[in-house]
């Protein structure tokens, strides 16, 4: 490693001598070389986690994201962040178990360490807490690089692939202004409407009145269910006609004839996605749905890395990619997914209902792909709760986001939070 | 533990009193009569994790002393029936810890007998968000509490809840590595003493390591070398001795085919885990391409993670651990899947003694079974320090013990002599 590093260097400062404007490199801007030439050996010197108090609520929210900041000796801190409904304590636990395969290394040795922390959890059957803290420390990892090089992740990520992002709003448990998706269909889309925002993604089979996953436990649903949840759908369409774009998430509650049947029912709608159905563990199931209905299913935030995803693609189960950079094994895997995906002509819209991180984790990840289809966003989080943390949260104008320009990630977490106890920091190991 | 006792015959005192026979249960055999009704409502009333010092140094000829200790980690229930069950995994690292705490609100309270309902909000639960890792090893510890639990309110063995004995005697082969040796001996210098000691005690199978590569590629030196160990123990004893060889999932698929090309002539048990098990393509191409049967393997989880490998045809030995798989009822439930396939099992069982003791259960139970891990220095020296029937190989096989739930005798004298930490993570 050693060694790499010092030749790069020898190389750089040859560069600068004038041999590499012989090998046609001269093309390179002086930023992007200055950048380079910036980011030498950036040794982790320390782990922290950063979690929030245990009743603290924003507007409703209860913060569950676990926060995980890398320090370096070169004094650049990166965030990164993951989150379960569950708490924070199997994160921490994970951290302080793989911290000593951490500290000490380059962190802009970004793949061989996921690499090499994926290997280990794969000792035992992969997923779960320490998935999703290979999420975080990679998410950190982009960070500092982006911040040693003075350039936004999504410059390194390969630039811009649009300037900025068509977003939906997600309702699920977070009603806007009081306003929820079965009772004020018509307010809401008038609501989103009024800001640009032409897409919502509702849950009509497992919220609201009719709540048919609850009535039989995703086992069974009758005509009349069916039927009657159709009600927000058909109240948006008739507000808003074919200018509000409609994302259906079923939440996993079903098994495959309820999803068909659910799908079938659907069809006359022009509904753009129908996402999670079904638990995402049966790729053949999937498989047969995607056969018997024309709506693109959506998989799937709960998948992780690109072995999780590729039997999806094989099968040809899937007809949009989501995943979760804070679950799916962070930036460098998220890319590779989407990478995957472009090869069979599927696109990609990032889940994004978690913690601030997440959010421009997200959109700077989406700005560079190539196979973007729309991004998921949720008012009540980017307008009342992420703020509470975040000074400069990206809100979407006229239904659009856009990823900011500031080094690394350029979040700038507010100090308050750190002041009042609202968040607490906690040492996990240190050189 | 007494509780359990008192608890379970006072209900055959009063079944032998009578109202039961007025139910129409006087019907059923007298032990199961028995069962059905000792295991009436209970109630998780509180949660513990069982961690065991660190500085535990159990010796006995292990060549390594950082893996001298325990490296496993309990999860106990108790029930309001006093009823206590004990569920394992490993290794222990902190992160279960962690997943028991988040996950305990969802277990306190709940009725430890409704296994499949629990197994399905715990799975459930994880899945939302990819199912694995420290999650999965707690709803694996989880699961084997509660058969525990309910094998001992029954009275029954826990082999006798999976269906009985299929076989009487579970085969064995040792898992031969240079940390977990027998008397300090080694692969390659001692080879053929090792065998010798095996066969000298009826074990007639072995798994070893023979091949280490450069990262994921296995040099030609490397492979060479490795065939000599096999090559040594074929002259040696000729087909006396079973080999099985793991590959602790270090190679790439280029590797792993010229690997297995080059075991064909040795008559190898099986290869296991030549690569990574995360992509059953891959896998199914070196089945296809090798006549060595491919064994895979302790790193999958639930039935849904093994599916993809069945139908690919990707195996030809399922291999599970009960610790980490989803827990006892999963990794029966895999082993069912796998004989729709015609396919054996061979549990993997280099964890703690209560994974070593549920595999013996299991195996005696499945109908497709085709030989057990065990490791001597664990059954011999490690085991016994915790518990009283870790099952010892007899002419090469173990049986299950025949005491109600898993059966494994914990040691009391841990809980008091300052080798188990108990720290109580719930409570009602």
């Amino acid at each position: 490693m050693q060694g790499e590093r010092i030749n790069r260097r020898t190389f750089l400062n040859a560069a600068g001598a004038g041999t590499l404007g012989l090998l046609g490199t001269g093309l390179c801007t002086p930023e992007a070389r200055a950048a380079a030439e910036r980011v030498g050996p950036l040794k982790l010197t320390k782990i922290e986690a950063v979690r929030f108090r245990r009743d603290l609520r924003i507007q409703g929210i209860a913060p569950d994201w676990t926060w995980v900041r890398l320090h370096t000796d070169q004094g650049i801190v990166g965030i990164g962040e993951s989150y379960s409904g569950a708490g924070h304590e199997a994160h921490v636990a994970v951290l302080k178990a793989y911290a000593d395969r951490i500290l000490g290394r380059d962190a802009t040795d970004i793949e061989r360490l996921w690499q090499d922390l994926f290997y280990q959890i794969s000792y035992a059957p992969w997923g779960g807490a320490e998935t999703r803290m290979l999420s975080a420390l990679n998410i950190a990892q982009w960070d500092i690089l982006g911040k040693a090089a003075g350039l936004p992740v999504y410059r390194l990520l390969g630039g811009k692939a649009q300037r900025t992002l068509r977003v939906y709003n997600t309702m699920n448990g977070w009603p806007i202004n009081g306003m929820r998706e079965h009772d004020a269909p018509e307010k809401l889309t008038e609501f989103l409407l009024s800001r640009g925002i032409k897409g919502i993604k509702i849950y009509p089979y497992d919220r609201g009145p009719v709540n048919a996953a609850a009535m039989h436990g995703g086992t069974f649903i009758s005509q009349a269910e069916l039927r009657q949840s159709l009600d927000p759908i058909q109240r948006i369409r008739k507000t808003a006609g074919d200018e509000m774009d409609i994302f259906l998430d079923l939440s996993s509650r079903w098994n495959l004839t309820c999803s068909v049947l659910i799908a079938h029912s659907l069809e006359p709608y022009g509904i753009m996605y129908l996402e999670d159905p079904m638990l995402a563990d049966n790729v053949e199931a999937y498989a047969t749905l995607a056969r018997q209905t024309s709506i693109p299913i959506c998989i799937s935030e709960r998948l992780a890395t690109r072995f999780g995803f590729r039997e999806m693609f094989e099968q040809r189960a899937v007809g949009v990619v989501m995943w979760d950079v804070t679950w799916c094994g962070g930036i460098s895997e998220a890319k590779k997914i989407s990478y995957m995906a472009d090869t069979y002509k599927i696109p990609t819209c990032p889940h994004t209902g978690g913690g601030p991180v997440l959010w421009f984790a997200s959109i700077h990840a989406a700005t560079s792909l190539t196979n973007f289809f729309i991004m998921e966003s949720v008012y009540h989080l980017y307008h009342d709760v992420y703020p509470h943390f975040i000074e400069n949260v990206p809100a979407p104008v006229e239904g659009y986001v856009t990823a900011p320009d500031a080094p690394g990630l350029g979040i700038e977490v507010r100090d308050e939070p750190f002041r009042n106890g609202d968040a607490v920091i906690e040492s996990i190991a240190e050189l | 533990m007494r509780h359990e006792e008192t608890t379970r015959r006072r209900f055959l005192e009063q079944a032998a009193a009578g109202p039961l026979a007025a139910l129409g249960i006087a019907a059923l055999p007298a032990p199961m009569r028995a069962a059905a009704g000792a295991a009436g409502p209970m109630r998780i009333t509180q949660i513990d994790a069982v961690t065991f010092r660190k500085d535990l140094h159990i010796g006995g000829g292990n060549g390594n002393s950082r893996e001298d200790g325990a490296e496993f980690f309990w999860v106990r229930l108790h029930t309001d029936t006093g009823l206590v069950g004990t569920g394992e995994t490993y290794p222990y690292d902190q992160g279960q810890l962690g997943a028991l705490k988040d996950s305990a609100r969802q277990i306190l309270g709940r009725d430890p007998r409704d296994i499949d309902g629990m197994w399905r909000t715990l799975y459930f639960d994880q899945a939302m968000r990819n199912a694995g890792g420290a999650e999965m090893r707690i709803l694996s510890a989880v699961n084997m509490a509660q058969v525990d639990i309910l094998g001992q309110a029954a009275g029954l063995p826990l082999y006798r809840l999976l269906g009985g004995k299929t076989r009487n005697r579970v085969r064995v082969y040792n898992t031969t590595t240079d940390y977990w040796a027998i008397d300090d001996m080694k692969m390659g210098p001692d080879t053929m003493k090792i065998v010798g000691f095996l066969l000298d005690r009826g074990v007639t199978a072995m798994k070893i390591y023979p091949f280490r590569g450069p990262e994921k590629y296995l040099s030609n030196e490397a492979l060479e070398a490795g065939l000599k160990w096999i090559r040594e123990i074929r002259d040696g004893v000729g087909n006396r001795m079973d080999i099985a060889v793991d590959c602790w999932a270090n190679f790439d698929f280029t590797s792993a085919e010229r690997l297995a090309k080059a075991l064909e002539p040795y008559n190898i048990m099986y290869l296991e885990d030549a690569m990574l098990n995360v992509n059953a393509q891959s896998y199914a191409q070196l089945a296809r391409k090798t006549s060595v049967p491919i064994c895979m393997s302790e790193t999958l989880a639930t039935r849904y993670q093994y599916r993809e490998f069945l139908e690919q045809k990707a195996c030809d030995v399922v291999m599970y651990d009960v610790t980490w798989c989803g827990g006892v009822t999963e990794a029966k439930k895999i082993a069912d899947m796998a004989d729709a396939y015609m396919i054996p099992t061979s549990p993997h069982t280099c964890g703690g003694p209560l994974l070593y003791i549920c595999a013996t259960h299991l195996s005696t139970a499945v109908s497709n079974f085709l030989i057990m891990e065990s490791n001597y220095w664990k059954y011999t020296h490690q085991f016994p320090h915790f518990v009283t029937n870790a099952p010892v190989p007899v002419k090469g096989e173990v049986t299950a013990p025949e005491l109600p739930g898993i059966g494994a005798g914990i040691k009391p004298e841990i809980f008091t002599n300052g080798d188990a930490i108990v720290e109580t993570v719930a409570k009602v």
